[in-house]
Order: structure tokens, then sequence, then C-alpha cells
């Protein structure tokens, strides 16, 4: 086979995984918001007997498990526009107050699951940044997500933001597990796991960071992160101001 | 005016999820319609006349985006706020939902049901 027909080949093949993704993705989408609003319903049982802590307790099970596989969802719908090398962005001005008061909403069942208090202390006077809506969503929402997650017992998780120059940073800070500083090269890895964050069961595909990372850096904007072992872990991102 | 007398159109052909806004818009308070593909919700949307439009995307028919250029053409029925709530969450999506002049573009697995009522009840003020 010539070397234009192996070309031709590789692409119909790639588009047709894309298409692939794209399919699936949107089909799985409606079952899992329909279990997702079933069980927010349940959860906020405004009509029914008050449940005993062993029903709320399933039910938040089942409410996360569905979670997990929202995110994978959107995951994997990301992961198909970077792996193209094109990220398409809608920018616009965005006003970071609302945004992260509607990514705290979002976590709120989850959190409660796991006896941790979101605090949102970006209020009003942040600037608005240029940015996609739904993109940054899905980052602040996956950092939060973490967040939670590696939490263990009772903690605070807080969105925090600062101005300089021109640009807007954002801080998620817990007081989890920490990542050990061995592994700190390798947290924005695709399907990288830190070691603690696999021997205490916590839930994770490994490709969260790396498409909050490469959504950022679509946006021209920078992500680092602090991080103490058993003390907590802060993630910082930074964006241009609108 | 109360709660009761706002009139929701939902355009949707999953009847699982129809079943759930209806439960969860009646005991809002809302009265509540619903139309299982674009033809369909155009005609209730001219008998109802309702006070905002949930609209759903992928619809037999005619399409979200079909139906949302078609209001915007009637006199009658331009101004209803329309609220799409959509598995179709790509930005270009996002974009022609938009410009076609929906006043918010909802992706379902993105927000939870009590945050799609709070924004309907934002735009029914």
């Amino acid at each position: 086979m010539c070397d234009d027909q192996n070309k031709n080949q590789k692409k119909k093949v790639e588009a047709l995984k894309q298409e692939f993704v794209s399919i699936i993705s949107h089909q799985m989408r409606t079952p899992l918001s329909a279990t997702k609003w079933n069980l927010e319903s349940l959860i906020e049982n405004k009509k029914g007997q008050e449940l005993n802590d062993w029903q709320k307790t399933k039910l938040h099970d089942a409410y996360q498990s569905n979670e997990r596989m929202i995110n994978l969802v959107e995951d994997i719908m990301n992961l198909s526009q970077i792996d193209k090398g094109h990220v398409q962005l809608n920018l616009d001005k965005v006003d970071m107050s609302i945004l992260c008061r509607e990514v705290a909403q979002q976590n709120a069942i989850f959190a409660k699951a796991n006896n941790v208090e979101i605090k949102v202390e970006v209020d009003e006077k942040t600037p608005p940044v240029k940015a996609d809506r739904n993109k940054l969503m899905q980052v602040i929402d996956n950092l939060v997500n973490n967040a939670i997650k590696y939490t263990q017992g009772k903690g605070t998780v807080t969105i925090s933001s600062e101005f300089h120059d021109g640009d807007v940073t954002f801080a998620i800070t817990d007081q989890g597990i920490g990542i050990p500083k061995d592994q700190h090269d390798r947290v924005f890895e695709k399907f990288f796991r830190a070691k603690n964050a696999v021997s205490n069961q916590a839930d994770g595909s490994g490709l969260g960071l790396y498409v909050v990372q490469k959504l950022v850096e679509a946006h021209q904007g920078k992500i680092w992160f602090e991080s103490e072992p058993d003390q907590g872990t802060t993630f910082y991102f930074s964006l241009p101001k609108f | 005016m109360t709660k009761e007398n706002k009139k929701i159109l939902i355009v949707e052909d999953d009847t699982f999820l129809v079943k759930m806004y209806l439960e969860r818009l009646q005991d809002e308070g809302y009265q509540v319609a619903v139309a299982s593909n674009g033809e369909e919700g155009l005609q209730k949307a001219e008998f109802d006349k309702p006070d905002l439009i949930l609209l759903d995307m992928i619809l037999p028919k005619m399409n979200g985006f079909d139906f949302l250029k078609e209001i915007k053409t009637k006199p009658d029925l331009k101004d209803i706020p329309v609220v799409i709530l959509s598995n179709l969450g790509q930005d270009q999506d996002v974009q022609l939902g938009k410009e076609l002049g929906a006043v918010d573009y909802l992706v379902k697995t993105q927000n939870p049901l009590s945050g799609v009522v709070e924004k309907i009840s934002k735009y029914l003020k």
C-alpha cells in the first residue's frame, strides 16, 4: 500500500473513531442525566417519608457512582478533541463568582456525602476572564471533585482567587491526603494515578488532570500545584483577564 | 403573576425525562405542556403561548435548531424565552443555539435538576 493510501486509511479510521466517541458519549448522557436527577430527587426527599441512614448511604453511593460515570464521559469527549490537537473554544466574558458557585452547587451532594464543606471565596470583585464557560466549568468541577474525593474524614474545600498584572489566578485548596513528593512530576500525565490515591481506593481514571491541564493551556493559561502529604493540596490556574 | 399562572412548554422526546420534568415543574407550581417533537412543539407553542420553552435539541421530525429558527420568525412567539436543555453540548452547538436566540444552553449531565429549576424561575421573573 502506498503512503497516500495509508494516510487516507488512517484519516478514515480517525474520523470513524471520533464519530463513534461522539455518538456514544451523547447517547450515554441521557440515561446518566435521568439517573442523576432521579437520585437527586430521592436524596432531596421533598415528598417521601424520612429515609434511614442505611438508605441515605446507599443513595449517596449510587449518586457518586453515577457522577463518576458522567465525569468519565465528559473527560472522554474532551480527550477526543485534545487528541485531535484542536480544542475548540467558544470564548466569552465569564463571571467567575457565578461560575464557582454553580460548581459548588453541582458538587453539593457529593461533598455532603463525604463530610466536606465547600467554601467559595470568589466574589463579584474578581475580574471576569476570557474563557469558554463550559470548558472552564469542567476544569473547576474536575479540581473540586478531586479535592472532595481525596479528603479523608471531615474537611473543607476552598475556591479562592487573586488578581495580578492582567491575570486572574484561582486556587482550589483541600485538606486531603496530598500527593507524594516523588510523584509531583507525573501528576498531569495521561492515566497517571498517585500511589496513595490508589491505596486509599479513591475512584479515578487518571484522565481528569490531564484533561484539565490541556483545557487550561488551550485558554493560554497556566496550571500548577502545591502539595504536602497528609496536609492537603492546592491546585492553581491562571487565566487572562477579560 | 404567580407561578400557577406561568406556563412552561417542554419539547422533549425522551418519555423518561419528560416524566421527571413534569413532576418537578408541577411540584414547583408551574403549568406544564409537553410536545415530543419539534413540529408538535410549534403547534403547542402557537396554541398555548407559554411563558417559557424548555427545548431539547435532538428531536424527531424537526430538531431543536430548526424549531428555534421557526419560532423566531413568528411575531407572537419570538419573544418567549427558550432554555435549551440538551445532551448535545459541543461548543459549536452551544454557539449556534445562542446565536439562534436561546436565552440559555444547559447540558443535561452538567446541571442538577434543582439548578435547572432555578434557571427557569430566573427567566420567568
